[in-house]
């Protein structure tokens, strides 16, 4: 008897740790700065802060294609739910671009420079690519408000 | 980062968010407190080794398990394999709009693993293969009646193997395969010839050797969902269902050779997958550029780089349970290496079950909307629509980045009890004395927290 009472203090003790780490860590989180200074996001990254500061002149990031591959690589667009997401693409091809998970679907060309603008509402990691090569392009991250 | 490569997956489209560092640590510290905890609380005698089976009543049995529902079962499984078939090879070669590549490799693969722990081994009745063979023997009877064919004896020494190498063979199509294909996911022809190739040789073993023997020991998703159906509290006794306690099936499940390699192919896999995508995307691409320099082409380059470091990952997680039973193997009266390996081999299932929950969730959550809305009405992505829910598509706000990490945390941290809780049961059995089982159970012990942190580890890399 007196082994499952100690058995049952043990495990209400265990429980409180765990809910006490859970708190603990969890606080830490807030005034840390959370964006954990993502991967080499410049466009995106400057774009959110100076959008918090300034509405006027917002430095969209541009993608530019050229011969079918994203110049400079793919491109990381790191935005907290509930921002504007914003970007363009010009391209030398003939070309759809599509966003994954957003679904949206826009023609680009030579000539024909596409903007996207959109609020981020879906969370997760999402592919930009252009649709009939299958090349991505850009890599869309929307982190949890 | 310059010019990504792409992942091999048989499927795009959301990706998990990586789980934050806080959420990290505080899964880690409850690993180790729960671990703790344990070793506090052993219990003094085994309790999973009975399993307390008792039947169901009878006209649950005669519902569930009659011959109407036997056949109409069969059915409809050889019915999703011919539309499996028929979609990947005259459908859409668009991973996402084609019916074959969802249904094989989520509402299939991972949809039947979550029914087998939920309802025991319900694929049994649902298995294609199984249907076709028992249609032909019934209808080889009435034509021919009493001429049956000769059977070859079933190798017992080889145990599961066949299993397990079909297995290892049906991770690297789906996490291999596919790299550097041109839609960046799996071609759903290829799913169709892969099933038909499947197809062929299943029945082919199950002629040779029996359809019972070949569903029990060669036949990899017969075995693969039966041995997460070990862990359900449901299982069919001849003509009875019944219900047991959960968990307590796993303890017989091991002892047939092939069984643990299994278990540790599916848990390496799984792994891979988490890791390829982040932990590992670095080395795989070093490796992709260093074959490509050599003139490899750019698909075979990634196929060569993936198949590499797919096998270093199950040598990895080979050599951490090899760990766990050679410092086993230390404590005095224990029993032979290969006794222990084979002793210990189920506390790996729970394990398992949580590495396909942490990394596949939401992939299945958000997937199945396109299975029962615009796959179901549109299954080879031509603009059909039969049902009326071509328009439906997926809603990826159903599940919050945030609960996604919660239900992984989770999933590892209750994974991680239940193995904990089968090793221990094992242990007592296993040795003499209490002290000496609880000594052996550090070890245990250290292989349980290893993989669980790795689980985390690979969460918290996701898609750097």
């Amino acid at each position: 008897m007196q082994s499952r009472a100690i058995s049952a203090a043990i495990v209400v003790a265990l429980v409180a740790a765990a809910i006490v780490l859970f708190v603990v860590l969890r606080d830490d989180d807030g005034d840390g700065d959370a964006p954990v200074a993502t991967t080499a996001t410049t466009a995106a990254e400057t774009r959110k802060q100076e959008d918090k500061r300034t509405k006027p002149k917002p430095k969209v990031p541009t993608i530019v294609v050229e011969g079918g591959q994203p110049a400079g690589g793919v491109t990381q667009l790191t935005y907290t739910r509930g921002e504007l997401v914003r970007f363009d693409v010009e391209s030398d091809v003939a070309e759809h671009v599509h966003v994954h998970g957003y679904d949206l679907f826009k023609d680009v060309g030579p000539g024909k420079t596409v903007s996207f603008s959109f609020p981020a509402e879906i969370e997760g990691g999402f592919e930009v690519e252009l649709e009939d090569s299958h090349t991505p392009i850009a890599e869309l991250t929307v982190e949890p408000g | 980062m310059d010019a990504a490569i792409p992942f091999a997956h048989a499927l795009v489209g959301r990706e998990d968010l990586p789980i934050p560092e806080w959420l990290f640590a505080w899964g880690a510290s409850v690993v180790l407190i729960v671990s703790f905890a344990a070793l506090a609380l052993l219990w003094r005698s085994p309790r999973l080794e009975e399993e307390r089976w008792r039947p169901l009543p009878g006209w649950v049995s005669r519902v569930a398990l009659g011959p109407a529902t036997e056949t109409v079962a069969g059915l409809v499984g050889v019915a999703l394999l011919v539309v499996v078939v028929w979609s990947g090879l005259s459908g859409t070669e668009q991973p996402n709009a084609n019916f074959s590549v969802t249904f094989v490799f989520v509402t299939f693969w991972l949809g039947l693993v979550l029914v087998s722990v939920l309802f025991g081994d319900v694929f049994r009745a649902f298995n294609p293969w199984r249907a076709i063979a028992r249609g032909v023997g019934w209808l080889l009877g009435r034509v021919a009646p009493g001429r049956r064919p000769p059977r070859l004896p079933y190798p017992e020494r080889l145990g599961r193997w066949p299993a397990a190498v079909g297995l290892l063979a049906f991770l690297w199509f789906e996490l291999v395969f596919p790299a550097g294909s041109q839609t960046g996911g799996l071609a759903p022809r290829d799913v169709a010839v892969a099933s038909i190739v499947y197809s062929a040789l299943t029945l082919f073993a199950m002629s040779a050797f029996g359809t019972e023997r070949w569903l029990d020991r060669g036949e990899t998703f017969s075995v693969y969902f039966g041995m997460f159906s070990r862990l359900s509290a449901v299982e069919r006794r001849g003509d009875r269902l019944g219900v047991r306690r959960p968990l307590s099936a796993a303890g017989r499940w091991a002892r047939v050779p092939g069984s643990v390699a299994l278990v540790l192919i599916a848990i390496g896999g799984t792994s891979f997958d988490g890791a390829q995508e982040g932990a590992l995307v670095d080395a795989i691409k070093s490796v992709f550029d260093w074959l490509v320099e050599r003139g490899l082409g750019f698909a075979d380059a990634l196929r060569v780089s993936d198949t590499l470091f797919l096998a270093l990952t199950l040598v990895a997680v080979f050599a951490l349970f090899a760990i766990g039973i050679r410092g086993m193997r230390t404590v005095a009266g224990s029993p032979p290496a290969d006794r222990l390996w084979r002793a210990f081999g189920h506390t790996l299932i729970p394990i398992a079950l949580a590495y396909l929950v942490a990394h596949y969730f939401s992939l299945f959550v958000f997937q199945e909307q396109a299975q029962f809305g615009y796959l179901l009405s549109d299954p080879l992505g031509d603009g059909s629509d039969y049902f009326g829910t071509a328009g439906a598509g997926i809603d990826y706000t159903l599940i919050s980045a945030t609960g996604v990490w919660y239900v992984q945390v989770a999933a590892l941290v209750l994974g991680h009890m239940a193995g904990l809780t089968l090793a221990h049961d094992r242990a007592l059995v296993t040795y003499r004395d209490q002290r000496a089982a609880t000594r052996s159970q550090y070890w245990m012990l250290a292989v349980m927290i290893g993989f669980t942190c790795l689980g985390l580890f690979l969460l918290s890399q996701a898609n750097q």
